[in-house]
């Protein structure tokens, strides 16, 4: 089953309410039908009872459109179309105010089928089918019943032991016996009470056996239809007298119809329940999911659909995988989620599918169509299904934010990642170079310079020991560039003795005073140098750009970070400022500038220290 | 939040307000005892209404508007009830039953006067309460002072101020009372319709079916009460006519709790209905838009804070000059109502600017400012992130050009130690081993010669491997040509001559070289070919060769991957397509500086 | 005078023994690591051992661990440190406690022999000796000019005399001076810098312990 939903719906402009869509005004047109119908049947009697009337009427309209409401629901559409059956068969029951032709006859037919219908509307109400062995006991049970009473009323009473007088009656009495009328009347009457008894036992078996939301919706119908029938029983026992009055007997029906109109008020109230959970559910969503995460979107989504059986996984575009809320990778296996992946350009596709457990699930996607979510819920969900689509569009946006957030996050962590891998691969690099330097050339140089040294210490000639002289003095001239050189490409002394006698070397070199307060043990190695970097940049600036003659070099642990404070009297100008916000950024942490013309410059980095 | 045993609606005040129904409701039919128990219907429908009124009255006296209403309401429900005394036909209770009903219609008509404002605005509003109870209440009496109980349809015996009875003044006054009640009637209809273009176009919806009912309820009543304005009616005459105006007043709680509900729903559907208004992609002026279509205030407008620049701007990006968020705001403009917007997390967001007409509805401004909120704060989040991402980038960028610029001097040293110093020296030993004549002097000086050339080969070697100098000098063909030329296997390159930015050159080549060197020591490739195309918008490289393929599956990539994280730093990228037995095809795209 | 080579560098190593053996030093044992000198030079400890400051494993400061071990085992053997590179901490870390009969000298000095042959002599006397360039650099720091600026030509020669390692006697001799106009301009200096230790007699400890507080006082001011 394959399902589309759309997150957002067009910004178009409706013409009608929201609450009152197709749906609704068909239900109000077959509601003025029946009440029609109602009216023309019973028009004899509601002349002389105007009140009675509009009660009537009241009801019969309003269990039609409950029943064309229900109808246009997927799995209630069963449940819908009995209603609607029980509607008209009430309506055709007042058929005996006229007294006349087969009205009288099919009445008592049509007041059964009222229950009938109704009763197994109820049963069959939310699923579409009668789910427990009690209930379709029960329906074979009534039927018979139901249908045998006015049966054995017809064939062994005159149409006046049933209160009709007319003239024009159709009314076969085959075998018109007053003591088997009688009997078949008491019979019928105790039967109508047991029926009326086990049905309210029926439901009350299916109770417990229910999920928390259809328990919800279920249990205002049931209680009212127990009422109803139990009230229908009781009060049908006057008309099971023989010789009884026609007015009496419609005074039975039209209470007995007021009292029904329970039902279409109970399924209204439980449709309206629905309808406002939907239009609310998206401003319920926004007050549990701030601040955005997706663990807050799981637990709103399971307070709104009131299934704590919901899961929630998210896609990481990073891993291309789905994870939980806590960020674990998850197998969902059959990958539904993967085949829907690829369908459709819709924003919100959906896909149940039967899981172990009648559990189900649906992918959400964003808004550029790319999956976001897969979410699970428990079987009872699946007959709220506009619903689940109005949560899931509230929460797919708090969604979306939050993946938004953690999209950005992975980047940025992946360019933060890369920018330190790049940063370390120099430093490997340029050690390996220093290393290189030092252990090649260098020591080749130096053992040139101890060979002319024996060259001066065994030759006599004056002019050999003059050419040797020259020669060492360019030897230590080319060392000491090539050590210079050395020193730039990696600091020896930095892997040596860490941070502290480096950044004095530096600062020698850059030839400024620098005050250094610097701790004396090792920070990581990755950190040194990141920070060795940085701060030689910055007192390279501080001298450079700022002309500062005064520098004060602070490093200390703070908590879970470095903090490094370069003090300096003079002002680092905007290019170079950025340059250092830049790479300090990239290492994961923040540069501030403080201070303005005339009063020194306070840089402060603070890096993180994992 | 104190977990309270009882469901969200159903607060104290609506507890309140049930309870005061039930009471009202127990009063009217005590009150009207003999009259239901003859007509059951009647009682099932008038109890329900009278309570339904004093449930409404209840109802407003606990919200926040129409508290007095609320009262007035209350109160004209008990006054129903006491109406109702009627029915017993005896002693006072006529009396207290006619004056009851001046007082319920007085006060009704007062309370929907004092709706929603919770005073009479206007003189002719206060004229009418007045003139109300003095009809009422003086024609009530002076009709009292002039007739017999049974003139009115009640039992002779019955309490009754006869001072006066009189057929023909009697008639008379029934005749006036008739026509000032009708006159008040049409007078309260024209008050509501006339207030109806000045309420604000949200409270229309709520004030415009108030008035209508009330409308009807008035002429209903009056109408109903003209087929009593006579002399010799009977009781039941009086009990039909209390009881269809029962009927009539019952409209009105229930307009009451549709006008509420509808309220109510409109502050639960607000943030669906800006979730549909304000659909990505949200702009600021989209959702001000939202804003003003779900609040109905055209003349609302909405200011977004930028916290980098420390300043408000408004749906145009101009500054607005207001108080920064967070400092004691100052008195609202007038005729204006400000709120301040915060994301989910409590940082500043916004302010919006309302109409004052608003300040009766925070819960539904709240309400629909959290979802313009929500919206915003999304696109904000967005826009942040992606300045965050560019930022690192750029700094990622930046790093790698830095990185190149200073390998390129480090090369350009290292070759000028090795070819400018070192090459003197030679001149010098040179000169030295000529000048000697010692034979061991003149070996000494060629060895040192010789370890001088090994030292001078070592630096080139080394500043080759930091950056080669073809490559600074001559670019990246004869850089590769020269790579080609030492390499194993068989190299057929493609590389236009033109010149490109130096990290970009230095970039392409140490991954280039690494692909070679990986082609031809893990593949065993037998021809590689190596192009690179310089397209407008993009440098693509590409190295193929014939090998054993599978690359992609090794776990080891070779030195590729921290050449790919400088193709990635200058927002390039790197792919390797190898199926077993198939080849390896390298290709890096690096985007073209402009 | 018989001397100990331990240097990791086989090249540099090589030519080191070439040139001690050419200007008459004897070399007892010439090792690549400082843990192979240091067993073989157990049972004949020479008068002095050349020690590299960079070497295996960590080529951090190997020498300066070697010197002490080897002081440690036989205090009268002398250590001369050699360097690539002129780095001040390395070289007060040497002569840090008290210092006797230690060096520090730069490759690159070794190359003369006679720079080379003095170092030596005087390690093994149990002088301390610091290389000239390194207590240049110290002396010439742009940060301390303007202490310095207080002292005489005469009293700046003086102190980097001093923190060569140089004795009274030595200063003089290399400046033409008395002893006695050298211990002045030493007290001078001491005063104009208010360097706490004393002058004191002209013996081996305390001029090695006057190394150490030139050299530290020329440190401390980069800090001052």
């Amino acid at each position: 089953m394959e399902r589309v939903i759309s997150v957002i719906s067009v910004p178009a402009r409706r013409r009608t309410p929201p609450w009152f869509g197709r749906e609704a005004r068909r239900a109000l047109a077959a509601g003025l039908a029946v009440a029609a119908l109602a009216l023309g049947a019973g028009w004899p009697y509601w002349r002389g009872h105007p009140a009675a009337a509009a009660v009537t009427l009241g009801c019969c309209a309003g269990i039609a459109a409950q029943g064309v409401l229900l109808a246009t629901g997927g799995r209630t559409r069963r449940t819908g179309l009995l209603f609607l059956a029980a509607s008209v068969c009430w309506a055709v029951n007042w058929l005996a105010s006229w007294d006349a032709y087969a009205g009288p006859i099919l009445s008592p037919y049509a007041q059964a089928g009222f229950f009938l219908a109704l009763g197994v509307g109820v049963l069959m109400y939310p699923d579409g089918r009668l789910e427990y062995t009690a209930d379709r006991i029960w329906t074979v049970l009534a039927v018979l019943i139901l249908m045998g009473g006015p049966t054995a009323l017809w064939v062994t009473s005159e149409p006046e032991w049933a209160a009709f007088h007319g003239s024009t009656v159709w009314w076969p009495a085959p075998f018109p016996d007053a003591g088997a009328f009688e009997t078949a009347l008491r019979a019928s009457a105790a039967l109508y009470v047991f029926l009326a008894l086990s049905f309210a036992a029926v439901l009350l078996l299916r109770l417990p056996r229910m999920g928390r939301f259809k328990r919800l919706l279920t249990l205002p119908v049931t209680a009212a239809l127990a009422f109803v029938g139990l009230s229908a029983a009781l009060t049908q026992r006057p008309v099971m007298e023989p010789s009884i009055a026609l007015a009496d007997l419609l005074h039975v029906y039209a209470v007995q119809g007021a009292v029904a109109t329970l039902i279409p008020c109970t399924l209204l109230a439980s449709g309206l329940r629905l309808r406002i959970a939907e239009l609310t559910v998206a401003g319920r969503m926004l007050r549990l999911t701030a601040p955005v995460t997706v663990e807050r979107v799981r637990a709103a989504l399971r307070d709104v659909l009131r299934d704590p059986t919901l899961e929630l996984w998210f896609w990481a575009p990073a891993e291309r995988a789905y994870v939980d809320a806590s960020g674990r990778p998850a197998d969902l296996t059959g990958s539904g989620a993967a085949r829907v992946a690829g369908s459709g350009a819709s924003r919100l596709a959906g896909s149940g599918r039967a899981e172990p457990g009648d559990r189900w699930r649906r992918t959400v996607r964003a808004d550029d169509g790319g999956p976001l979510a897969v979410v699970e819920f428990g079987g009872a969900l699946r007959d709220h299904a506009s619903l689940v689509e109005a949560a899931l569009a509230a929460g797919g946006r708090a969604l979306e934010t939050a993946r938004l957030q953690a999209a950005v996050h992975a980047n940025l962590e992946r360019v933060r990642a890369a920018y330190g891998r790049l940063v370390r691969a120099e430093a490997a690099e340029r050690e390996r170079l220093a290393r290189d330097l030092h252990d090649g050339a260098q020591q080749r140089l130096l053992a040139l310079g101890a060979m002319l040294g024996t060259l001066e210490a065994v030759t006599t000639d004056p002019a050999v020991k003059r050419h040797t002289a020259g020669c060492r003095r360019e030897l230590m001239t080319a060392l000491a560039e090539l050590r210079a050189l050395a020193r730039e490409v990696r600091p020896a002394l930095l892997v040596q003795d860490g941070l502290g006698p480096a950044l004095e070397v530096a600062a020698e070199r850059i030839g400024v005073r620098v005050v250094l307060d610097v701790p004396t043990g090792r920070l990581p190695p990755d950190r040194e140098s990141a920070l060795y970097g940085l701060l030689c940049e910055t007192l390279s600036y501080a001298v450079e750009r700022a002309g500062a003659t005064r520098v004060t070099v602070c490093v200390r642990p703070s908590g879970p970070r470095l903090v490094a404070e370069v003090g300096l009297d003079g002002e680092i100008p905007v290019g170079p400022a950025a340059d250092l916000a830049g790479r300090v950024g990239a290492l994961r942490g923040h540069l501030e500038i403080d201070g303005g013309p005339g009063t020194g410059t306070t840089v402060r980095m603070v890096l993180p220290c994992e | 939040m104190r977990p309270s045993g009882w469901p969200a609606w159903f607060g104290p005040g609506v507890r309140r307000a049930a309870a005061a129904g039930a009471a009202v409701a127990t009063a009217a039919l005590l009150c009207g005892w003999p009259y239901w128990r003859a007509h059951p219907g009647a009682a099932a429908v008038t109890l329900p209404g009278c309570a339904g009124l004093a449930v409404a009255g209840g109802v407003l006296a606990a919200g926040r508007t129409g508290r007095r209403t609320g009262a007035l309401f209350l109160a004209g429900s008990g006054f129903w009830a006491l109406l109702w005394l009627a029915a017993w036909n005896t002693g006072p209770a006529p009396l207290v039953s006619v004056f009851a009903q001046s007082a319920f219609y007085t006060l009704v008509g007062a309370a929907v006067l004092l709706y929603p404002a919770g005073r009479l605005t206007r003189p002719a509003e206060r004229l009418w309460v007045i003139a109300c109870a003095a009809v009422l209440f003086g024609g009530q009496l002076a009709l009292c002072l002039l007739s017999r109980p049974e003139w009115n349809g009640f039992a002779p015996d019955a309490t009754w101020p006869s001072v006066a009875p009189h057929h023909a003044v009697f008639d008379w006054t029934l005749g006036t009372m008739t026509a000032l009640l009708i006159t008040l009637a049409g007078a309260l209809v024209v008050l509501l319709l006339a207030r109806l273009p000045r309420t604000g176009r949200l409270d229309r919806p709520l004030t415009a079916p108030v008035a209508l009912a009330i409308s009807v309820i008035v002429v209903a009543g009056v109408w109903s009460q003209n087929s009593i304005m006579a002399r010799g009616i009977t009781l039941a005459d009086v009990e039909r006519a209390y009881l269809i105006q029962s009927l009539f007043a019952a409209v009105l709680p229930l307009v009451f709790l549709g006008t509420g509900l509808r309220g109510r729903l409109a502050e639960l559907t607000v943030a669906e209905r800006m979730q549909r208004l304000a659909a990505p992609p949200v702009t600021l002026e989209k959702v001000r838009d939202a804003l003003r279509g779900v609040l109905h205030d055209e003349s609302l407008d909405l200011w977004f804070w930028v916290p980098a620049d420390d300043v408000h701007v408004d749906v145009a990006g101009r500054r607005v000059d207001t108080a920064r968020p967070g400092a004691a705001p100052g008195p609202d403009p007038p005729g204006r109502l400000r709120h301040e917007v915060r994301t989910s997390a409590g940082e500043p967001l916004a302010i919006v600017d309302l109409s004052g007409a608003l300040r009766g509805h925070e819960p539904l401004v709240a309400a629909a400012l959290a979802a313009g909120g929500r919206a915003l704060e999304a696109a904000r989040l967005q826009a942040t992130a992606r300045a965050h991402l560019e930022r690192a980038r750029a700094a990622g960028e930046h790093l790698v050009r830095v990185q190149a610029a200073e390998r390129e001097r480090l090369a350009a040293d290292l070759q000028a130690s090795a070819r400018r110093r070192l090459r003197t020296l030679d001149g010098r030993l040179a000169a030295l081993a000529r000048a000697a004549d010692d034979p061991a002097a003149r070996a000494l000086a060629d060895r040192c010669r010789a370890e001088l050339a090994e030292a001078a080969a070592e630096l080139d070697d080394l500043a080759r491997g930091v950056h080669p100098a073809l490559l600074t000098e001559a670019g990246l063909g004869p850089a590769l040509a020269a790579v080609a030329g030492r390499s194993a296997a068989p190299i057929r390159l493609t590389v236009p001559p033109r010149r490109f930015p130096p990290e970009v050159e230095s970039t392409l080549y140490f991954a280039l070289c690494e692909a070679l060197t990986n082609a031809v020591k893990h593949a065993g490739a037998a021809t590689i070919a190596l192009t690179v195309e310089a397209g407008p918008a993009a440098v693509v490289a590409e190295v193929r060769d014939d090998g054993a393929g599978g690359a992609a599956h090794q776990p080891s990539g070779g030195g590729l991957n921290g050449l790919t994280d400088r193709v990635r730093a200058l927002r390039g990228t790197v792919t390797v397509t190898s199926a077993p037995g198939a080849g390896t095809t390298v290709t890096i795209t690096l985007p073209a500086v402009s | 005078m018989r001397v100990a080579l331990a240097e990791d560098s086989g090249i540099f190593r090589q030519a080191l023994e070439t040139l001690l053996t050419t200007v008459g030093i004897e070399v007892v044992a010439s090792a690549a690591t400082g843990d192979e000198l240091f067993t073989r030079v157990a049972v004949d400890p020479p008068d002095v051992a050349i020690v590299d400051l960079h070497m295996p494993p960590t080529h951090t400061n190997e020498g300066v661990v070697l010197a002490r071990r080897l002081q440690v085992r036989d205090p009268r053997i002398g250590v001369l440190v050699l360097s690539a590179f002129n780095e001040t901490p390395q070289a007060l870390e040497l002569f840090r406690d008290r210092p006797r009969g230690v060096g520090y000298l730069l490759k690159d000095h070794v190359t003369d022999v006679e720079v080379l042959r003095s170092a030596l002599e005087r390690v093994r006397r149990g002088e301390v000796v610091i290389d000239p360039d390194v207590v240049s650099r110290l002396v010439e720091a742009r940060h301390h000019r303007r202490e310095l600026a207080r002292l005489s030509e005469r009293e700046r020669d003086v102190l980097g005399l001093m923190a060569e390692g140089h004795s009274n006697a030595g200063i003089g001799r290399r400046l033409h001076l008395s002893a006695r106009t050298v211990e002045d301009h030493v007290r001078a200096i001491f005063t104009k810098l208010r360097i706490t230790a004393s002058g004191g007699p002209d013996g081996p400890q305390d001029t090695n312990k006057r190394v150490l507080a030139v050299l530290t006082w020329l440190r401390a001011a980069e800090t001052r």
